[in-house]
């Protein structure tokens, strides 16, 4: 009977009471948006690379050689020498190397010299291989493989035929237009900085460096060995045993030939993350802001509907309506109001991210969950239906008050 | 047989005053007797059902009801105790407006079994039909009764509050001016009805109004002003 008071009531006010849905549905939306965004992109972020067991390199912060090997956003400092990489390449603990060498870009999008082995062992996300969309891996010097959101970017097709420039970015100031490359294929997105990539060969890196003239004056007969460029700047490794990894590290700190630096990928990515919480705590301030205002939104409507209720509750408790009853009504009718607004704003993200995952995808490689409610997200809407309910609480104990002061008759 | 409703030395002041605003040294209601306080307005009657019935605190002095001593107990037990033995009738506002007539005269059992059970099973329907035959009684029929209660007339809505007030036969009827917005045909009517079903069910009716010609229906009719003993302020 209480319910149906309760329900009856609350249609009488569908106006007041759709707005406070609408207040409580907008910071729900916030609140799990803004959080999981945040998860998402830490998700993304700890995700750019998997697999790789260390990345080497020549001597330097491990930090800046993270940042340039995986994330392309720094500079890299100086190079190793090829013969350092066959030694590599030829190491009992190795089971697969990548070879990279940076320096150049296309139209501020960094490009990436290596081989066939990023293909086949470059890993992300959970165990993911890079895969192509359109077209093959490149297979000669004046080939290239572009990332998902650069074809997207640039408008680029396959067949595309594309100059690059000396620098890793900013505008062109050396072209290397006398070697032009064709587009022969497009990576499918991953959500990593893959996408942002242009793909070439070690031979085309190679080539670019000296003009596009051939050393010999000649193109490479097939089986020559011109996918030896003087230096690359790192070299993932892939390792027999994950054990290795500590004892390989340290083994290549004390490298005679040249000054070695190896990182561990994992390690670093937890660091750079930490860098970067100040940011993250500051939306998640943000969205407890919200929050509040939409619980004083909450209290100060039911508050002010109450005036209008006096009689309500006059005759409520004149038919033997004791405290608990007029409780149950009134925090019943915030926690219904609540609830209703965490199911919309739920429903709303939901439809949101489903329609906006694709474009998320393509222009920003950010993977937007497809999920309706996750297990994590359970405390902070438990919080939210009691803090909505806790509101009724006040409110309430003044109408109980109220109807102790009116007696009988309501004021007007 | 105890009386339904013995009150001994109340007063009551207003909360920051100093003289009392209500001094009831006795009264007494017999079981199924009616009685009207008649006085004019603004001189307490309003204050002192309030705490008749209990929702208003009691300050000093005893209530006792169905010979239950009802000012002493705590607020949730009072609550109950209302629920349970009284029925109450206002001048006006009587009815949750969206609730249709049947309801809102099942609306007071909700809060109390021992009316229900009194008045009908505890099944839904059987309460129904118990609210209906009521209202039958009380002369609606079942075309207005299952409206919002807010489309009623006035007299319409009047008799669903006295509806609701006798359902389950409560022993003490509490009305405040039920009939005051009324005209003196339907006044008449409501009264006589409400007088008629109150000996039915054997509930005593203590019933104020500033208008003492309707002093006729009830079995006694009493001044305020004389209720209220030496010292009390004037009305």
């Amino acid at each position: 009977m209480l319910a149906k008071v309760m329900l009856a009531s609350l249609k009488t006010r569908r106006t007041s009471a759709l707005l406070i849905v609408v207040a409580i549905a907008m910071s729900v939306l916030m609140i799990i948006g803004v959080d999981r965004v945040r998860h998402q992109v830490r998700a993304n972020f700890s995700s750019t690379i998997s697999g790789t067991d260390l990345i080497v390199s020549a001597r330097g912060g491990p930090m800046n050689i993270l940042l340039y090997s995986v994330f392309r956003l720094s500079d890299p400092t100086a190079g190793i020498r090829w013969n350092t990489v066959e030694y590599l390449a030829d190491h009992p603990d190795v089971k697969w190397w990548i070879p990279i060498a940076l320096g150049d870009s296309h139209r501020g999008y960094p490009v990436v010299a290596t081989n066939d082995s990023y293909l086949t062992h470059y890993r992300y996300g959970r165990d993911q291989g890079l895969s192509l969309q359109s077209g093959r891996w490149f297979a000669g010097a004046d080939q290239a493989v572009l990332g998902s959101a650069v074809a997207a970017r640039l408008g680029y097709q396959q067949g595309e035929r594309i100059v690059l420039a000396h620098g890793a970015s900013g505008p062109a100031i050396v072209e290397h237009d006398n070697h032009p490359f064709t587009v022969v294929g497009i990576l499918a997105p991953t959500g990593t900085p893959v996408d942002q990539s242009v793909h070439i060969s070690l031979q085309g890196m190679a080539l670019i460096h000296r003009g596009g003239a051939y050393l010999s004056g000649m193109p490479p007969m097939p089986g020559q060995a011109l996918d030896k460029p003087d230096s690359v700047n790192a070299v993932m490794l892939g390792l027999e045993r994950r054990m290795a990894v500590l004892s390989l590290q340290r083994e290549l700190s004390r490298y005679d030939k040249e000054p070695l630096t190896a990182i561990i990928p994992g390690v670093q990515l937890q660091r750079l993350w930490r860098m970067t919480a100040a940011g993250e705590n500051a939306l998640r301030a943000t969205s407890l802001a919200v929050l509040a205002v939409a619980l004083l939104v909450l209290v100060s409507t039911v508050l002010a509907a109450l005036e209008g209720r006096r009689h309500e509750m006059a005759v409520l408790r004149a038919t033997g309506a004791g405290r608990l009853a007029v409780y149950t009504v009134i925090v019943g009718e915030s926690l219904c109001l609540t609830m209703l607004g965490c199911m919309l704003g739920l429903g709303v993200l939901f439809a949101g991210q489903w329609g906006l995952a694709p474009m998320a995808l393509a222009e920003w490689s950010l993977r937007l969950p497809d999920n309706f409610l996750a297990l994590r997200e359970l405390p902070a809407i438990g919080a939210i239906l009691a803090a909505g309910s806790l509101a009724g609480l006040i409110p309430a104990e003044k109408a109980f008050r109220n109807s102790l002061a009116d007696g009988l008759t309501p004021r007007n | 047989m105890s009386p339904v409703l013995e009150i001994n030395d109340l007063e009551y002041r207003h909360p920051g005053q100093v003289r009392s605003f209500l001094q009831v040294p006795e009264f007494a209601l017999q079981a199924g007797e009616r009685v009207l306080f008649h006085g004019p307005s603004g001189c307490g009657k309003s204050t002192l059902l309030s705490l008749i019935t209990g929702i208003r605190p009691m300050q000093s002095g005893r209530v006792q009801v169905a010979g239950q001593p009802f000012s002493t107990l705590s607020q949730r037990r009072r609550d109950a105790f209302r629920a349970d033995h009284m029925g109450v009738i206002f001048q006006a506002f009587n009815l949750l407006p969206y609730l249709s007539a049947v309801d809102n005269v099942c609306l007071a059992a909700s809060f109390s079994r021992l009316r229900c059970e009194r008045e009908a099973g505890r099944r839904k329907e059987q309460r129904q039909a118990a609210a209906r035959g009521l209202l039958s009684r009380l002369g609606l029929d079942d075309g207005p009764i299952d409206l919002p209660a807010w489309q009623l007339s006035f007299g319409q809505q009047q008799r669903v509050a006295a509806a609701r007030a006798l359902f389950g036969k409560p022993a003490l009827i509490i009305a405040d001016e039920p009939t005051s917005a009324l005209d003196s045909r339907s006044r008449d009517t409501l009264l006589t009805l409400l007088c008629e079903l109150c000996e039915q069910s054997g509930s005593a009716l203590l019933m104020v109004s500033h208008d003492g010609q309707v002093g006729h229906h009830f079995q006694r009719s009493v001044d305020f002003a004389s209720l209220a003993g030496e010292g009390s302020h004037a009305c």
